[in-house]
């Protein structure tokens, strides 16, 4: 096969392939050019076949003759293998090889722009993801790619322009329908959730879409759909960090529904509990607080029973036995005093407030 | 976090008796810390910078590898301690040096003292974090990803060490011994993952060898020998004509 030859300026060689601070190899040019070098030298002979370079003062060609590879479309069909098992590292160079070609496959630019953009190399991504827009209007996967590349950077109009088009040229491709309900979740909820419901049916066992599904349906406060999209999104895989989120999410719903059953009012029960957290945790080394918060948090990741009263939970970090509620005020008290700015993920403000002033003023404390 | 962290969290509960919390932190100057259980904290707490919140799974896995590497015998857990006479002596040496007293320093021997205070982090973390890595790269290929990204970018930031400024501005004993150290890390690193660009600094600047002979001292794993922690800092600084710098203490965890 034509061997593939190309020229690259050391200028233009992206930092984030090589260990060594950029600053010392500006300071050292020769440094930086033996860097590049290797890179090339090293890649390529572990693909097979053999490299040739030319290091120039500004610029280096690399000229790589494959060894099995029979032509373009295989060494890009290697370089997806490749993307697939995650060897990102071992993909670059054939990608890197293939958009040189003056008839470069447009396809090829698409997905090492892809690549560069799950990499975080933003600018490099959209550099290529660009050119392959300009090359195939029509597709919307490539509008899709560099609606996502957009939004990565946070240039939200232009990723919603993209996103928008590819959704135009394919109405059912369900990748831009998720990315584009992602985009409006806050926004624009409802016609986030349009979009999700749509993706859901598209992709039914896509335990992702189902859970963002669910997470669009409980921002716009649609609870009760919520928990039916979300038992779905856990039954398709239980052990996944999605279905973790979706268990946490339905947790955040009983808790809302536990408010809601005492009519938006205080619950004492839990004003008496936050009261017993309070006097655990004061005096007591922060890391106590951490652990009890901490594993609190954790066990509820598997959903704790909050409107059963029987003490049916044991903690390692604290000795006894206690009820769904008991721990939950715990946990809130914990990143209260940790975290107070972060979300505990339930609303007990109103009986955390009683309890901080029964506390303060000692009022029926056993001191 | 990734079900491969929460099997590493757990080995170190079943281990020291502990959990671990894992807390966002902003605002820490490292990547992450780590602070290790004892009676009066009875949690090991692993902090993490969440501007590298990319590579929170593989540092969180990190952080719980060097407790189990550290605690590998829980009723004889090791504590490093820095040996007043021998740094004094330095910090005494150093406060002279020149390049402590260049304009706009602070007082030398405040610097001095700094210098080897480093120094000896550096020492009594370095070589565990490579054990620990090692371990985590080859028991957990869904993490090696963010670990490629977490080391490079740590090897980059190592490598800006050597920069003429760096050097201007740091006593040659420090500058030397804190680059064969990281010399010795980008030589694991290129080794397990052919990134063999990683030494290349190293070697431009005449501490690859050094760094080699580092790197040889820390290969063998942990696991089957409780003494590993001490063994491997002790034989770094046996090298680095460290070994009367720092004593150890131990407890029971």
């Amino acid at each position: 096969m034509e061997p593939f030859r190309f020229k690259i300026r050391y200028s233009d060689f992206s930092p984030a392939l090589l260990a060594i601070d950029p600053e010392l190899l500006r300071a050292n040019p020769d440094m930086h050019k033996k860097a590049v070098a290797g890179y090339f030298q090293s890649r390529f002979a572990k693909l097979g076949g053999t490299v040739a370079l030319q290091a120039g003062e500004d610029d280096i060609e690399v000229q790589w003759t494959p060894a099995r590879l029979a032509g373009d479309k295989e060494v890009f069909q290697k370089a997806l293998e490749l993307l697939k098992e995650g060897a990102y590292d071992d993909a670059e160079p054939l990608l890197m090889a293939l958009v040189a070609r003056p008839e470069c496959d447009p396809l090829v630019r698409m997905n090492y722009g892809m690549m560069l953009s799950d990499r975080s190399r933003l600018e490099e991504a959209l550099a290529q993801l660009e050119t392959a827009a300009e090359e195939m209007q029509d597709s919307a996967d490539v509008w899709n790619a560099l609606g996502v590349a957009y939004q990565r950077k946070g240039e939200r109009s232009k990723a919603l322009a993209a996103l928008k088009r590819s959704n135009a040229l394919d109405p059912d491709n369900p990748y831009t329908l998720k990315n584009l309900g992602s985009l409006l979740g806050k926004s624009d909820p409802h016609a986030a959730i349009e979009y999700f419901k749509r993706a859901s049916e598209l992709l039914p066992k896509d335990q992702q879409t189902l859970y963002f599904y669910g997470l669009s349906l409980y921002n716009a406060e649609r609870y009760g759909e919520a928990v039916g999209v979300l038992r779905q999104a856990i039954e398709i895989a239980p052990h996944t960090e999605t279905a973790d989120s979706a268990m946490s999410l339905s947790t955040k719903i009983a808790h809302k529904n536990l408010k809601a059953a005492a009519g938006g009012k205080l619950r004492p029960d839990a004003v008496l509990y936050c009261r017993e957290a309070l006097r655990k945790f004061e005096g007591a080394p922060v890391e106590v607080t951490q652990a009890v918060t901490f594993e609190v948090a954790m066990l509820g990741r598997s959903g704790l029973d909050i409107n059963n009263a029987d003490k049916k939970y044991m903690l390692k970090s604290m000795p006894g036995e206690f009820s769904g509620l008991e721990l939950v005020c715990y946990m809130y008290v914990g990143t209260r005093i940790l975290a107070p700015d972060a979300d505990p993920g339930i609303d007990l403000a109103q009986e955390y407030e009683v309890a901080l002033e029964l506390h303060r003023g000692g009022g029926g404390g056993t001191q | 976090m990734l079900k491969a962290v929460e099997k590493v969290l757990e080995l170190v509960r079943k281990q020291t008796g502990y959990p671990v919390t894992v807390t966002n932190m902003p605002g820490i100057k490292m990547h992450s810390t780590l602070r290790t259980a004892s009676a009066v904290s009875p949690a090991h707490v692993i902090l993490l910078n969440p501007a590298y919140e990319r590579s929170g799974n593989y540092l969180t896995a990190l952080n719980a590898a060097t407790i189990l590497v550290k605690w590998a015998d829980p009723q004889r857990v090791p504590d490093f301690y820095q040996a007043g006479e021998a740094v004094e002596a330095a910090v005494k040496t150093l406060s002279g040096d020149e390049r402590l007293r260049g304009e706009g320093m602070a007082d030398a021997r405040t610097c001095a003292e700094t210098l080897c205070h480093l120094l000896l982090q550096h020492l009594s973390s370095l070589p565990v974090v490579m054990i620990a890595a090692d371990w985590c790269y080859r028991n957990f290929p869904e993490l090696e990803e963010e670990q490629r990204v977490q080391v490079r970018q740590e090897l980059r930031e190592a490598s800006a060490c050597l920069t003429k400024e760096v050097r201007e501005r740091t006593p040659e004993f420090i500058f030397s011994k804190s680059a064969v150290m990281n010399a010795a890390y980008a030589a694991w690193w290129a080794a397990l993952a052919e990134d063999t660009q990683a030494l290349l600094p190293y070697e431009f600047f005449g501490f690859k060898e050094d760094g080699m002979r580092l790197y040889g001292k820390t290969l063998g794993g942990f696991t089957d020998n409780p003494n590993r922690y001490c063994e491997v800092i002790d034989s770094w600084a046996e090298e680095l004509g460290l070994r009367t710098w720092y004593t150890w203490q131990f407890r029971q965890g």
